[in-house]
């Protein structure tokens, strides 16, 4: 059996997930930064 | 050559056997062994009996799933005409194989955190030893010993000059002929080891001089990295006279498989007679010997 | 209207660039670049196993026959840096770039150009890597964890540096890329918990890789400003504390660890209930499991240093917060057992890769939590017993995962059948020899051989020799699985199915074999029944 698909185009869904994927991408770039600099900090929390 | 080797390895297999049937401390690894050994200290048995145990538990645990496994595996095969079923939720069973791993665990965790809390306390020892990690050799001096302070006794330690000319590349010598009497000593002896009272608290001080080094003495039970800039405690109180071989474990450069440990444990008289011997040593002025060492194993080996 | 019809209108219009270059190296496309992935996993897998086997040659009887100690170390350290970095994680993305879209019904990943960047930095970050073995002074030789002082007595830190620099971006670019796709591309309909397993565990381990490839990218920054620009972080002769270093390093590896086993954990929830044709036990428990497995991998990073000479509360608290790992990951055993209990189960060669993982892994897992106790850790520590220990869950856990994804999925991929008999030939010698390799260094470990090391008393002269015979003979049979693909790729006669295996659900088995250059253009109808995991409540 195969799948059916909607024949609807998403036009507006494409829309909504451009910026669905430009917030993740924003927030998953802060915790990379977040973490990256944690590292450092480390070494005054340790002292 | 090969078979001479398996030849050898079954004799001191059978050797071996005999002597952990004689209740003989484990001075060094065995051919064929295949379990941690006891150790020849008060503390030791806590690592050897906490392997034991979580062994048993995990073999139990192990028979248990696998037995399973093996039993759906051959009675619900399609080839015998199983038909699957549908159910693929049980919460009764969930909750049992949640709740008796975390007994088994806390069982563990208990007897863990007893032997962990003994090996921590390195306090009311009767004596104390600086080790010092360099590449690729250890130093030893000697700090205190009964309460009365020790000076100008300590010497470095390396691999012995039978092993080291052996190990060389395409040396062409037969590392099975390294010998001390009938063990065979192959890249755990020293030159000098390191001499140790019986039936003494020992306190080891532990630091390097380069890089990272760990020192390991299976006999101890525990081994502690040597680590510059940072001073680490640990405690032996050994309970059998005996020579306890051991190694560095922490990579410190290419000669990190020829930097061994040995200890000596002599009994209390002995080992006065030797200090002392050590002491009348270090005062005479020329202590020429000992600086010849530290100097060799530098040149010509820089990676 | 079927799907199949609607790509193949779709593929008139752009199917795959005929040019060779443009399809490879401009490819933004997820099924190529996923291929390009496990080609190049695959070739950093024997590059790293040819550093094993020398490493196994040296080993073979005591003396040193074949190389310099150092030699040795750089072997030691290149095999588990181009294993790690080169053939796991690039082998588990390159699943996660083919199926994830195809899984959760979407057209491709959801940054496409980045797709691309993040695997191309990778060949030559390796080449940067493997070329200071040819290099005046050698390369890499102070493990692969570099811990200071050792790591920075090596003329080649630089490179490596610069080189982890670059995997670590890859992996971040590929991580953002999996979280992106997952959370905004899915089809309507695709619920969170709909999803299949393999998807979950890739989106909890994309959220590790952006958390701590960071956190190693900082570890490797320091070094290099300690060796080249005068800072003191790890110089204890300026303030600094080499143990520091092993702390951010290890908040790095230790999650790291289950970078490599959570993707493996999802592939055999996939392949376990296809063969059983019984929906996966605990669903949700599972995906729980995975998410616990994942925060817990936080919290445990010293039980690396117990020997480093911790505080006693730090080894207490890393001690139990380990040995806790252990409840999940069982869970996830019981309910791999449990799915297969009352099933319809038939073997062919991935089920077969899958039931050794589940034993073999649990085995590496047994290994872990003696490994755990701390008393028992101070003997077994850099011994032999924790190589025996992360190979059993490394390469009869994560590699027999991959090599059970790669025969599970790659009739999907090439359009053709595998030759099952070259498979089981492939299977048989894998599991027998990669026990004969690793199962006796467990005994030299516990008779006291300490790891990295290039010669050993004769005592251990035995098991080192069933050891490293064990060692060529598993690396020659994976000569076999080349066989394998190739045939499968090129020769093989045999079409698949769409559906390939008979209980085999989810999207992805709803498209043509081979899978078309593109896929769900039009987001497909998700219909409950069609999928491994739609009636999450069952």
């Amino acid at each position: 059996m195969k799948q059916e698909t909607t024949r609807s185009p998403v036009a507006d869904g494409d829309d909504s997930r451009r910026r669905g994927v430009r917030r993740t991408v924003t927030v998953l770039v802060a915790i990379v930064a977040f973490f990256f600099l944690i590292s450092f900090v480390q070494i005054v929390l340790m002292k | 050559m090969t078979s001479g080797g398996i030849r050898r390895s079954f004799t001191a297999a059978a050797a071996l056997a005999l002597a952990s049937f004689g209740s003989v401390a484990l001075a060094a690894p065995g051919p064929w062994q295949l379990n941690m050994e006891r150790g020849a200290s008060t503390w030791s048995p806590v690592a050897y009996h906490l392997n034991n145990i979580s062994l048993a538990v995990c073999t139990v645990i192990g028979v248990l799933v696998f037995g399973a496994m093996f039993v759906a595996m051959f009675r619900f095969r399609k080839s015998r005409g199983a038909v699957a079923e549908k159910w693929s939720h049980n919460t009764m069973v969930e909750v049992i194989w949640t709740t008796i791993p975390v007994l088994i665990l806390i069982t563990l965790a208990y007897l863990a955190t007893g032997g962990l809390t003994s090996w921590a306390d390195t306090t009311g020892s009767q004596m104390t030893v600086k080790v010092t990690g360099y590449q690729w050799k250890w130093r030893y001096d000697y700090v205190d010993y009964m309460g009365k302070s020790i000076d100008k006794v300590g010497f470095m330690s390396k691999l012995d000059t039978q092993s080291d000319q052996t190990r060389q590349l395409g040396s062409g010598m037969d590392p099975f002929a390294v010998k001390v009497g009938d063990e065979s000593t192959y890249l755990l002896n020293v030159d000098k080891p390191l001499v140790v009272p019986v039936d003494t608290k020992i306190r080891f001080v532990i630091t390097s001089g380069d890089v990272i080094h760990s020192w390991w003495v299976p006999a101890t039970g525990w081994k502690i990295d040597a680590i510059p800039g940072i001073i680490n405690a640990a405690w032996a109180n050994f309970t059998t006279p005996g020579t306890y071989r051991g190694q560095c474990a922490e990579l410190c450069g290419q000669d990190h498989g020829f930097m061994p440990i040995v200890v000596v444990v002599k009994s209390k008289a002995d080992f006065a007679k030797w200090l002392a011997e050590q002491e009348t040593q270090s005062t005479a002025p020329a202590a020429t010997p000992q600086t010849a060492q530290v100097a060799t194993p530098a040149g010509g080996k820089q990676g | 209207m079927s799907h199949a019809a609607t790509h193949d209108h779709h593929d008139d219009h752009h199917g795959a660039p005929k040019n060779f270059f443009q399809r490879w190296v401009m490819s933004t496309n997820h099924k190529d670049i996923g291929t390009l992935y496990l080609i190049f996993a695959l070739t950093m897998f024997f590059i790293g196993g040819s550093f094993a086997m020398g490493i196994r040659a040296e080993l073979f009887k005591p003396g040193m026959q074949l190389m310099q100690p150092y030699f040795f170390n750089q072997l030691t350290t290149m095999h588990a840096l181009v294993m790690i970095f080169g053939a796991i994680m690039p082998a588990f993305v390159g699943l996660g770039n083919w199926m994830i879209p195809l899984m959760v019904g979407a057209p491709d990943m959801a940054l496409p150009r980045m797709n691309n960047l993040s695997f191309w930095i990778l060949p030559f970050a390796f080449i940067l890597m493997l070329s200071t073995l040819f290099m005046p002074g050698g390369g890499p030789a102070g493990g692969w964890t570099m811990y200071p002082p050792l790591a920075l007595q090596s003329d080649s830190l630089a490179y490596v540096v610069f080189a982890v620099h670059l995997m670590g971006i890859s992996s971040i670019m590929g991580a953002i890329n999996i979280i992106a796709t997952i959370l905004n591309m899915r089809a309507p309909g695709m619920d969170l918990l709909k999803m299949p397993v393999f998807v979950w565990s890739w989106l909890i381990t994309a959220f590790l890789l952006i958390a701590v490839m960071p956190v190693l990218a900082g570890a490797v920054t320091m070094l290099l400003t300690d060796k080249y620009f005068g800072t003191n972080f790890f110089n204890p002769g300026g303030g600094g504390d080499p143990v520091l270093y092993q702390h951010i390093f290890w908040f790095f590896g230790h999650p790291e660890v289950y970078i490599m086993i959570l993707p493996a954990f999802g592939i055999i929830s996939e392949v376990v209930p296809t063969f059983a044709r019984k929906p996966i036990f605990g669903y949700k428990a599972m995906v729980f499991a995975i998410a616990c497995i994942a925060f817990l991998s936080f919290i445990v990073w010293a039980h690396h240093m117990f020997a480093v000479g911790l505080p006693l509360g730090a080894e207490i608290f890393f001690m139990y917060a380990t040995m806790l790992i252990s409840v999940p990951t069982g869970v996830k055993v019981f309910n791999w057992v449990a799915t297969m209990w009352g099933g319809s189960m038939t073997f062919e060669t991935p089920m077969l890769f899958s039931l050794a993982f589940i034993i073999l892994f649990t085995i590496g897992g047994f290994s872990g939590l003696m490994l755990a106790l701390v008393p028992a850790d101070f003997q077994y520590h850099d011994t032999y017993f924790v190589v025996a220990h992360f190979h059993y869950v490394l390469v009869t856990g994560a590699l027999f995962a991959i090599i059970s994804a790669a025969y599970y999925w790659m009739p999907k991929w090439t359009g053709n059948m595998y030759s099952e008999f070259w498979g089981k030939v492939h299977f048989w010698n894998s599991v027998i020899w990669v026990n004969v390799l690793f199962f006796p260094q467990h005994f030299l470990g516990l008779a006291g051989m300490p790891r990295r090391i290039p010669d050993y008393n004769v005592a251990f002269a035995n098991f080192n020799m069933i050891s490293s015979i064990g060692g060529f003979l598993f690396g020659a049979t994976q000569l076999i699985f080349i066989g394998v693909l190739i045939h499968c790729a090129f020769f093989s006669k045999k079409k698949a199915t769409d559906r390939v295996w008979e209980g085999a659900k989810g999207l992805e088995w709803t498209v043509p074999s081979p899978a078309p250059h593109h896929t769900f253009e039009v987001p497909p109808v998700i219909n409950d029944d069609e999928l491994a995991h739609g009636h999450v409540n069952d």
